[in-house]
């Protein structure tokens, strides 16, 4: 028997080496597919390339340095943030509903981005410049699935509190009209634009710009670290919302104030990449299975394994149909579906 | 501690509580019996503040439920409710943790939550995790849980529903040894016990609640008497004084005919 100094391991997997190898598998996952493509870049000159700004001579060809700089970087970076933000939605989402089989999705966020972008493309933001484009795209995508989000909380509040039980039936009917929406859009949509809405439905980090990776890291790493602040009271919610209430719990301002990252962090995310389906639901799983059910580890941990998710689809996606390639969301479902499929069996075995 | 004044709570179209009094006292053992549907749990959730008033008002301290910051009341008054649902396999002593929620992180958390398992008899289980411990196990870890959110100093109101519900012979008298020791430190503690044996061995003071009324309250041989347990319960039940402790004795069975051709109650 050990001493009382044991009540609270701090982690199931000794501390620290836990962390620092799973953030180190990120970063050598980020170098990798950063040296990954048409044009291939050995790691050391990747390095060297990361670290000129800060005064290192890089001995690397013209090329290397543009096609580094202006294409892979922003799309790695991109799909490593966005990996971490729906991850961490994810996570924030589980906890939110108390059922690990929950998915941001849910809220509605997904399906209102889509019926936006949707729109936007039938509209005719495809013909308009590719910046303007996809900035119009985006911008419908966020702002649909904002919409989507205060509808399902609006049909869900009752006497001023959010049913979390009404908000899982209020997600699956807007879901549903959604669906319907943007079945009707595809109906009236001409050829190029059904390609394109297609292909952002797929999602994808393809189109990623500097900007893109500016705007990902400011709507997803703020609200992250926000989220974490409700760590502690999102544990004690797992009680159910009395005994929540009961141990001091604002149980009301927590669950909007999840809403609403979630809402945020995944409707940035999908509109700057479409929708990439999966990694919400699986990946606070996997961190679960590392870390435990505390949201203290569970967030941070959820953060790391998403980034991690995402650049390594991302580089599955780039390299085995090269010189093409596959739409990443196409990837995380193909992959996650079969392990949500895995979850359920598991659970049913269980009961 | 704390009182509550006539008060009236409505559900579903029916007034479950029609104006009742209900007040313990820091040091004392409050035991609210009655017959099923009597109002015992809600009177309790009307203690703690988790059930809307129709009429009435509750004080703690002095102060109205209604003043109180949620922070402010978790540290004074903790509820063990019958039902728990958790969802995710937390371990013991995670669970038994997340009563400190209002105190924010303390240095002595881990020792609160070593004394709160030890109290229940469950320091042996602190690394199990929640879901894979018996029904009795799981409500001394929630008994656990409160007494952790209550571990401090000034007298705390112990609010406990069924705390016996799921345990063996040994194990309740384990909690209303918990109940009662919480009583005898200066802190008070009121018990909803189905087991009116239970309620005189553990309660300075016992309330017989039916049909959302008071029908008596008082020490125990005031309260458990022949006539009382007979309007409350129906039951013709005889109240008996071994060594100076009192035992309620139901009379004989009666077996209840499997297939009645009649109302057999009438």
């Amino acid at each position: 028997m050990s001493g009382h100094a044991s009540v609270r391991p701090a982690l199931r997997f000794g501390a620290a080496p836990l962390w620092a190898v799973s953030s180190l598998a990120v970063g050598v996952l980020v170098l990798l597919s950063v040296g990954t493509g048409a044009v291939p870049i050995g790691v050391s000159t990747v390095v060297a390339l990361l670290l000129e700004p800060l005064g290192r001579v890089a001995e690397a060809s013209e090329v290397e340095a543009t096609v580094l700089w202006a294409l892979r970087l922003p799309r790695v970076l991109l799909a490593a943030v966005v990996g971490g933000g729906l991850s961490l939605a994810g996570a924030l989402t589980q906890g939110l509903f108390r059922n690990p089989l929950a998915d941001p999705g849910l809220l509605g966020v997904s399906a209102g981005a889509s019926l936006a972008a949707a729109l936007a493309l039938v509209l005719g933001a495809g013909a308009l410049g590719a910046w303007a484009s996809a900035a119009a795209v985006s911008a419908a995508a966020f702002l649909g699935g904002l919409a989507a989000t205060l509808l399902v909380v609006a049909i869900a509040t009752v006497d001023g509190r959010p049913a979390v039980a009404t908000m899982l039936l209020g997600g699956i009917a807007v879901n549903a009209m959604a669906g319907a929406g943007l079945g009707l859009l595809l109906t009236v949509a001409d050829d190029a634009q059904l390609r394109s809405i297609t292909f952002w439905m797929l999602g994808s980090v393809a189109g990623a710009t500097w900007p893109a990776v500016g705007v990902a890291v400011g709507a997803v790493l703020l609200p992250a670290v926000l989220a974490l602040r409700w760590a502690g009271a999102l544990d004690a919610m797992l009680l159910g919302a009395t005994d929540a209430a009961m141990v001091g719990v604002d149980t009301v301002q927590v669950q909007r104030g999840v809403v609403a990252v979630v809402a945020i962090v995944v409707g940035v995310c999908t509109s700057l990449c479409g929708v990439v389906g999966f990694l919400g639901l699986v990946v606070p799983h996997l961190a679960r299975l590392l870390v435990g059910p505390s949201h203290r580890r569970l967030l941070p941990m959820s953060l790391i394994l998403g980034a991690g998710l995402l650049t390594a689809a991302d580089l599955v996606a780039r390299v085995v149909v090269a010189p093409a390639e596959l739409p990443v969301g196409l990837i995380t479902t193909l992959l996650g579906g079969p392990f949500f499929v895995g979850l359920l069996l598991q659970r049913r075995g269980r009961a | 501690m704390i009182r509550a004044d006539g008060v009236r709570v409505v559900r579903g179209g029916r007034e479950v509580l029609q104006g009742i009094d209900v007040e313990a006292h820091a040091g004392e053992v409050l035991a609210l019996v009655g017959p099923n549907g009597a109002g015992k749990s809600t009177a309790l959730g009307v203690l703690a503040g988790t059930v809307g008033l129709a009429g009435g008002t509750v004080a703690l301290q002095g102060v109205d439920l209604a003043h109180w910051s949620a922070s402010a009341l978790a540290k004074v008054r903790g509820l063990l409710r019958q039902q728990h649902e958790l969802a995710f396999a937390f371990q013991v002593h995670e669970v038994v943790a997340l009563g400190r929620f209002a105190h924010g992180g303390r240095a002595d958390d881990e020792e609160r939550v070593r004394r709160a398992l030890l109290r229940v008899g469950l320091w042996g289980l602190r690394d199990r995790a929640y879901d894979a411990l018996s029904g009795g196990e799981r409500q001394r870890v929630q008994l656990a849980r409160v007494l952790c959110q209550l571990d401090g100093e000034g007298p705390r109101l112990l609010l406990l529903d069924e705390p016996t519900s799921a345990q063996d012979l040994g194990q309740q008298h384990r909690v209303l040894g918990v109940a009662r020791g919480m009583a005898d430190a200066g802190h008070a503690v009121v018990v909803v016990l189905h087991d009116l044996n239970q309620a005189a061995m553990v309660a300075d003071r016992v309330q017989l609640l039916a049909d959302g009324l008071s029908l008596a309250v008082g020490v125990p041989a005031d309260v458990l008497t022949p006539a009382l347990l007979r309007r409350g319960f129906g039951l013709a039940a005889q109240v008996l004084d071994l060594d100076g402790r009192l035992h309620v004795r139901p009379p004989s069975l009666t077996p209840t005919p499997c297939l009645p051709v009649e109302e057999p109650w009438t």
